[in-house]
């Protein structure tokens, strides 16, 4: 009887080692499988370097002109009297090329209208109001005070000066490239940035010649740039998402400016850290060279469909510094670019081109070596484009002009990109599905995106929103 | 705020396992029960994060699109796996 029941109860522990087994290894194989595909996703999420520079660029690409830029050209009275067949060439009343009898917009009264603004807020119209106005204007004072015009393109500005007479003349003595590296991004932590890389100079990305719109003048890397750059310090600063959310009404714009100013104080106390280590170095805002360039370059995000760069966890919603420097680092200390899978998403989504309201994003499917916007082989009218790089090419002319309309510089293409979330865990578990999924999932994902209420322009509940956000949840 | 519904989900996930270990004792389990409840799990889990995060950022769209389209779902499967593999399995 004893026997039959330890039998029994021999049976019952089998049995339960056998659950436990099973368990065990149903639990074991879970786990591994959950952190293997963890793995997998955190490497997409933190972007597959990439050996060169990840963009095609064509033999034929020439540097850029700073008298081709918008800004610069809308600017200067001197390059509007020399150029009067591109102040004929963009319908003042359409969208486009003008056409006979259409009246044309002047670049140069645009930017008057766009500076001059704030004067003619409505307090009666949501996001237009003096309080609006009150705030932008607020948000470029910093910037104006430390490098007046560095949003315009204007060189040589406050803390982005060429001098280099305080360079302290013993260097400070680094162990390696990776302590220089350290020092840099840490110093960059304290500047206030959210994003820091470093690579090489590219020279394909610097103006040439630049221009100085103060003094109507060209200037060249050789003959008046102080020295010879070795490597570039790129850093993102983020803009208020409240406020973006707002866009294109002025507290979006105020976020803006405020995000210039913020580069000032990076970019000019980068460049101050590094003289003060005995290197070279030249801040930089919108001045000198493509900043999205750069910043695609030291692996910092990628360039979007709206032109703008995407920065994971942040979306288009940064404004870029950078640092020219001569100091020097190994090749492999390097930061290297890296594909998140942003652009592909950008090929399916379009939610930027919908939501412009100056229609001055490309719509095309897949990006293209040169612009194909219509007047785009009119070299009358598509004077600012650069062509040799596969991207989206938009029409600016079409974009500045909403600006002059508006009062304001607008980023609607950055308030409705499904890429510009505040950091919740839930956006991060998007963005992270977004980098290793294709074609009809990210029309999908754009489409959820509406559903669940995000990336909506000219709200005006958005200002509302906006103007309490200091008042409530943690932020008090 | 965050931090209240991550402590909040946390203890939902230690109720849900002490219910889950009295099912597995209560009724006897086959794979397609535990498929059922672990995926009604996962969208109860996502269905609060989600909602939680949207109305605490402000995105009250947001989160009703959180409580429908992972809430409604989590309800339905618990209740399907109840109906179809629980309850005809009694012990």
């Amino acid at each position: 009887m004893k026997e039959q029941e330890k039998e029994k109860d021999e049976q019952v522990i089998d049995q339960h080692r056998r659950q436990l087994l099973k368990l065990s290894a149903g639990t074991i194989a879970g786990v591994g499988a959950v952190a293997g595909a963890g793995s997998w996703i955190k490497h997409r999420v933190e972007g597959v370097e990439q050996d060169g520079y990840p963009v095609e660029i064509s033999p034929s690409f020439k540097r850029k002109d700073q008298r081709d830029v918008l800004l610069t050209f809308a600017g200067s009275k001197a390059l509007g009297e020399k150029h009067p067949e591109r102040n004929l060439s963009l319908s003042n009343d359409a969208d486009g090329p003008a056409k006979s009898g259409e009246k044309s917009f002047n670049f140069q009264k645009g930017i008057y209208q766009f500076a001059t603004a704030h004067t003619r807020a409505d307090n009666n119209k949501v996001g237009y109001t003096q309080l609006d106005y009150a705030l932008e204007q607020a948000c470029w004072h910093g910037m104006n005070i430390l490098a007046p015009l560095e949003s315009m393109g204007v060189p040589n500005q406050g803390t982005f000066g060429w001098d280099q007479s305080e360079v302290k003349k013993e260097k400070y003595p680094f162990k390696d490239s990776v302590e220089i590296l350290s020092a840099i991004k840490t110093a960059a932590k304290t500047f206030g940035a959210v994003r820091v890389g470093i690579c090489k100079r590219d020279k394909r990305w610097d103006y040439d010649p630049l221009y100085d719109l103060t003094q109507e003048k060209t200037l060249t890397w050789e003959e008046d740039f102080p020295f010879e750059p070795k490597s570039v310090i790129v850093m993102l600063t983020d803009m208020d998402y409240d406020a973006m959310a707002t866009a294109p009404m002025i507290p979006a714009s105020a976020t803006a400016a405020m995000g210039y100013t913020q580069n000032t104080i990076q970019g000019g106390g980068m460049a101050k850290f590094l003289r003060e280590l005995g290197y070279m170095a030249v801040g930089s805002g919108n001045d000198l060279g493509s900043s999205v360039s750069y910043a695609i370059a030291a692996g910092l995000g990628e360039g979007a469909r709206n032109g703008a760069l995407i920065a994971p966890n942040l979306g288009p919603r940064v404004r870029i510094s950078k640092v020219y420097t001569n100091l020097e680092l190994d090749d492999a200390a390097y930061d290297k670019p890296r594909d998140f899978g942003i652009l592909t998403f950008c090929e399916n989504c379009k939610r930027c081109a919908e939501s412009c309201p100056g229609n001055a994003i490309s719509m095309d499917d897949k990006p293209s070596m040169s612009s194909t916007f219509a007047g785009s082989d009119d070299p009358d009218y598509n004077w600012q484009g650069q062509p040799g790089m596969r991207k989206f090419h938009n029409d600016a002319k079409k974009c500045f002009k909403f600006w002059c309309d508006n009062g304001g510089d607008c980023g609607a293409c950055i308030a409705s990109c499904p890429w510009n979330k505040p950091d919740f865990w839930h956006h991060r578990l998007i963005d992270a599905s977004n980098t290793f999924t294709a074609g009809p999932v990210h029309t999908m994902m754009k489409q959820a995106d509406i559903l669940f209420g995000y990336g909506n322009t000219n709200d005006e509940k958005a200002v509302e929103k906006f103007w309490r956000s200091g008042f409530s949840g943690d932020f008090t | 705020m965050m931090g209240l519904m991550w402590y909040l989900l946390g203890m939902v996930t230690t109720g849900a396992i002490w219910g889950y270990v009295y099912l597995q004792r209560r009724y006897n389990l086959n794979w397609k029960a535990n498929l059922g409840l672990f995926f009604a799990f996962a969208f109860a889990w996502i269905c609060i994060g989600w909602s939680w995060g949207s109305f605490a950022e402000g995105e009250p769209q947001s989160g009703a699109m959180g409580l429908l389209n992972f809430g409604l779902p989590a309800l339905i499967l618990a209740l399907f796996t109840w109906r179809k593999f629980i309850q005809p399995e009694s012990k």
